[in-house]
């Protein structure tokens, strides 16, 4: 079930989350085998693992980012499988990941739309969305429009980052 | 068709190849390069290198090991020239006492185990610089553990710069030299920085072996666990205490754990004090004039006042020679005492709740600040290796001197007072302070267990009986007057003094001024009810009320009143061991601790009865074993010259082969049986001499080791100033807890020393290793230490057979936080192992159905 492109044509992440978890596992891990942290490490290892699993399309620069921060932990899997993805050069005098800080946090959030306690829509906005424009997607939004079917809402409560409640 | 995760289809051949390219490999040519090249930065990664026992790996090894492999690894990636180097630690007790148990040579069981290690380690995958691979028992390795033994020998610790030279740059004193060749030599060895020495080390009946401090704490071989005796021996030693204070001072240099470097202040034990000297005198009239002086050592020179008796250890050497001379009466018990001593440890000593001693009978010091003379007595919880090995006991302020003098009945003389500040009437900021001399005085009822108290008007106060004494008046007479005047009670009787004298700070709001009082606690008993009225003037102020003794305590309230309420209830007492103000200290008086110090040793230096000393608890490092399986110590003996230095270009001293291994149970080493080995001639005079057979401890060779690994091949050098210069120091040391007053301390003190000399660059700094960090154990299956006898041991093979290296290191990353102790978990690796099985399915390519 899973296709891998072929790869000399790298691919940026499948999506904003995958692009996310990325860059925070390199910072993550980087600054834990600093700190002789490997267990919290080996963790986000692992996350970040079971959200590639979860990707449709591997991209190259997701593949490659994986293995060279797992490289040091288990060195012979991380080069065989750098060799299979067909390089030649070994994966321990590769340059290590780094990070973009930009992108430690996601662009973009789920914003969960309640009418009457019952979530009615789900919007992707941005990050750094406020309030009042939060709250005017989720009146704008057709299938809000349809729930509200021409009442004004008596109430609306917005919880930051997560979902704007309307009362009718 | 997609294949499996199989590491045996991939370990071993990537193993192999990275050891043909050589990835791992530091590389040498940035060494080389002149300063005005761009140098490629480098990182230094080290772990303790193993000794290669015939056990082989044990499952620990690999969380240090797979841990500072990690972080090379990642800074090899980030572009630095990384040096992570493997050697042997090869020397010591277990191949010798395997050697003799199974008839083998301990270079050839060596080479077994070295070979069995190296398989081992190579099968994890670990990134080590191969070529590198230094073995301590190599002659070409431990000549230059020799060659350094050599220059300890032939340097002295210049105190002026606080350097260690060499010993021909020294000024011998005119007067020395005027006296010729062997009171020069005499001088000279004196100041050696290996020098030998009669030493008391900790013998261990079951290894026969003589054990440094270090090596015997709680009593105990650290090797086998047995009860050590002390014994005294000939032994070498190395001039550690030379490096006492640097030691400690340049821990603020370096980046280690906080109890790594408590454990190391703590083992040095800097304390700071004075030297005082008691004048001792016989008690016969013939006798008087002993010309002996005891000097003790004390931190708290302050409470000289107070000093009632002298202690002297058994092992105290002028006792030797008051016995032989006739000086002591109590001849027969003193030396039973001490025989009895000699069989205890130290650590038996020091808990030993009896507190016994001697009085020497025949003998009395001279307090030089009172001029009193007191006892001497001989007691074996003071040791023999603290300070001058004879104390001057406080009662009054020490808990062991305490208890001691409690039980033979010697006096107790309060010198220090406790200071309490009065929290409800506090001293007020712009009032005079005036100092006062009081009585608190608790007066019993006479028929009824009730204590006198008075109860205030015009203040909430609640107290004793209390009055100030005038200069010059009896304090009891003083207390009687008060308690007449104040309670009209007219038939109070002295029974003792109350508690400890303390000084009460607080704010007298009746006189409108802050009171420094100076308070005694004196008991009385009334002998009968017989009262006369009390003047206006007091009633006015007060009321007398009878209070029960259990109920006195929350009826009366004042700072320090506690002092008093103890004793009144019961208490016994105890030593009042903290900072205070002197008194009854004449010149002292009324000073805080801290000040009195200072001008106790201003009088001491004055009067030249003692002066200011830094103490360390850390000894000399007893250098000597009597073992076959270590570095020869390279001295010839020669009736003539003395102690001679191996020449320099007949290093090494090679380990000659013997047919038996066993010690000798005179304690001498197997080597001295070997009389063709031992006979040599004197490189001096040439005449007939003898090799020294003692042999180095097996942390000889772990002292410089990491100095090696930048320059392994070089003959003729230990390292080159250019490979030192660029390598060092160590940027990551990761090693066990056990060994941080052992090896990290030896460590630190040997490379101080060859820095001082200039064999090791200036520019290096004066720390060997920047960071140092500690892993932790891991323990059997349900948390239990693993070991043989338990059965529950985990062989690193059987985990790399099933599962592979990749998973094996992963696991034991994964186990927990790198320092806290983890059970090895049979799930946990099952759950790595589905870990790695996954990563291999995400990225693996589909292999086309065509091909």
């Amino acid at each position: 079930m899973q296709k891998h492109k072929h790869l000399d044509s790298p691919v940026k992440p499948e999506n904003d989350n995958v692009e996310t978890l990325l860059n925070q596992t390199i910072k993550k891990v980087g600054d834990d085998i600093e700190t002789l942290d490997f267990n919290t490490a080996v963790s986000a290892l692992m996350i970040l693992a079971n959200a590639l699993s979860e990707c449709k399309v591997q991209s190259a620069e997701c593949a490659e980012i994986f293995l060279k921060l797992l490289a040091p932990f288990a060195p012979h899997i991380a080069e065989e499988l750098w060799q299979k993805l067909g390089h030649e050069t070994s994966i321990h005098v590769a340059e290590w990941p780094s990070y973009d800080s930009k992108k430690l946090v996601a662009d973009t959030f789920e914003l969960v739309v309640q009418v009457n306690g019952k979530v009615r829509d789900r919007l992707t906005v941005s990050s750094d969305i406020s309030e009042k424009e939060a709250t005017a997607a989720a009146l704008a939004s057709p299938k809000i429009r349809a729930a509200l079917d021409g009442k004004k809402p008596k109430k609306v409560i917005y919880v930051k980052g997560r979902l704007v409640s309307i009362a009718i | 068709m997609k294949t499996a995760y199989d590491p045996k289809k991939i370990e071993s051949k990537w193993q192999k190849k990275w050891e043909k390219e050589g990835i791992y490999q530091a590389e040498e040519s940035y060494v080389l390069r002149p300063t005005s090249y761009v140098k490629k930065k480098k990182f230094y990664g080290l772990i303790e290198f193993p000794y290669p026992s015939g056990e082989g790996l044990h499952v620990g090894h690999p969380r240090s090991y797979t841990a500072i492999d990690i972080v090379t690894r990642k800074k090899r990636m980030e572009g630095r020239n990384v040096l992570y180097p493997i050697g042997w630690d090869a020397f010591g007790l277990p191949t010798e006492n395997f050697a003799i148990k199974n008839k083998v040579k301990p270079a050839v069981a060596t080479k077994k185990n070295i070979a069995n290690f190296t398989r081992q380690l190579k099968s994890l995958g670990f990134g080590f610089d191969w070529s590198r691979e230094i073995n301590t028992t190599d002659p070409a390795y431990y000549k230059w553990t020799q060659w350094m033994f050599l220059k300890f020998f032939n340097s002295y610790y210049d105190e002026k710069t606080k350097r260690a030279r060499p010993l021909s740059e020294i000024k011998v004193p005119p007067k020395i030299r005027l006296q010729g060749k062997k009171a020069i030599a005499a001088y000279l060895d004196e100041k050696r920085m290996a020098y030998k020495a009669s030493a008391t080390i900790n013998w261990c009946p079951s290894c026969k072996i003589g054990l440094a401090n270090e090596e015997a704490q709680g009593g105990v071989c650290e090797r086998c666990g047995g009860k050590v005796e002390k014994r005294e021996k000939a032994q070498w030693m190395i001039r550690i205490t030379a490096y006492a204070d640097r030691l400690i001072e340049d821990l603020d240099t370096v980046d280690y754990l906080d109890r790594i470097r408590t454990q190391q202040i703590n083992w040095i034990g800097k304390s700071e004090g004075a030297s005082v000297d008691f004048d001792i005198e016989g008690q016969d009239a013939d006798k008087k004039n002993l010309e002996a002086n005891v000097s003790v050592f004390t931190t708290r020179p302050d409470t000289l006042f107070g000093a009632t008796y002298l202690v002297l250890s058994p092992e105290y050497p002028l006792l030797d020679r008051w016995l032989q001379d006739g000086v002591i009466k109590n001849a027969r018990n003193v030396q039973e005492y001490r025989e009895g001593a000699r069989k205890k440890s130290d650590i038996e000593r020091q808990e030993n709740k009896e507190k016994t001693g001697v009085a020497l009978d025949g003998i009395s010091a001279l307090n030089p600040a009172t001029g009193e003379q007191i006892p001497v007595w001989v007691a074996d919880y003071v040791l023999a290796g603290y300070g001058t090995g004879a104390i001057m006991a406080v009662p009054a302020h020490d808990e062991r001197d305490w208890e001691f003098a409690k039980k033979h009945g010697i006096k107790i003389k309060q010198v220090v007072a406790p200071v309490y500040v009065d929290e409800i009437n506090s001293p007020r900021e712009n009032k005079r302070n005036v100092p006062r001399r009081s009585v608190v005085c608790v007066v019993k009822h006479w028929s009824k267990d009730e204590i006198l108290c008075l109860k205030w008007k015009k203040y909430d106060w609640q107290t004793f009986v209390i009055g100030g004494v005038e200069a010059g008046e009896d304090m009891v007479a003083a207390a009687i007057r008060e308690i007449r005047e104040e309670t009209g009670y007219q038939h109070p009787k002295f029974v003792r003094i109350l508690g400890s004298e303390y000084i009460a700070k607080y704010f007298a709001a009746h006189k409108d001024e802050n009171r420094i009082a100076q308070i005694t606690g004196l008991y009385f008993e009334l002998k009968d009810g017989v009262r006369e009225d009390v003047s206006a003037t007091e009633t006015a102020q007060h009321d007398a009320v009878w209070v029960t003794r259990e109920n006195a305590r929350f009826f009366v309230r004042g700072a320090g009143v506690h002092e008093l309420l103890e004793p009144l209830l019961g208490g016994v007492g105890s030593a009042f061991l903290d900072e205070g103000v002197a008194i009854n200290s004449d010149f002292l008086n009324s000073l805080p601790t801290a000040d009195a110090k200072e001008k106790m040793i201003a009088w001491l230096e004055k009067e030249k009865k003692g002066k200011h000393t830094v103490n360390f608890r850390l000894r000399d490092w007893v250098f000597s074993r009597q073992r076959y399986w270590g570095e020869p110590i390279p001295i010839i003996f020669c009736d003539e010259c003395g102690p001679v230095a191996v020449a320099e270009k007949s290093l090494p001293v090679k380990l000659p082969d013997v047919r038996r291994y066993e010690p000798t149970d005179t304690g001498e080493s197997p080597l001295a049986k070997i009389s063709t080995w031992v006979k040599v001639k004197c490189p001096t005079c040439k005449r007939s001499a003898k090799r020294e057979t003692d042999t180095m401890p097996n942390w000889a060779g772990s002292s410089w080791y990491f100095l090696r690994y930048c320059d392994p091949h070089n003959r003729k050098e230990f390292a080159s100033a250019k490979s030192l210069k660029y390598w060092m120091p160590v940027d990551l040391y990761d090693g066990g807890m056990e060994h941080t007053t052992l090896h990290l301390l030896y460590s630190r003190f040997w490379y101080k020393f060859l820095w001082d000399l200039g064999v090791i660059p200036e520019k290096c700094g004066s720390e060997p290793y920047k960071v140092r960090r500690s892993h932790a154990l891991i323990l059997g299956e349900g948390g239990v230490k693993m070991s043989k006898s338990k059965g529950n041991v985990v062989n690193p093979d059987d985990v790399v057979e099933k599962y592979g290296a990749d998973i094996f290191r992963i696991y034991e990353m994964f186990i927990g936080p790198f320092d806290a102790d983890a059970p090895w978990d049979t799930h946990g690796i099952e759950g790595v192992k589905r870990f790695l099985e996954k990563v291999w399915r995400i990225f693996t390519p589909v292999i086309p159905a065509q091909a």
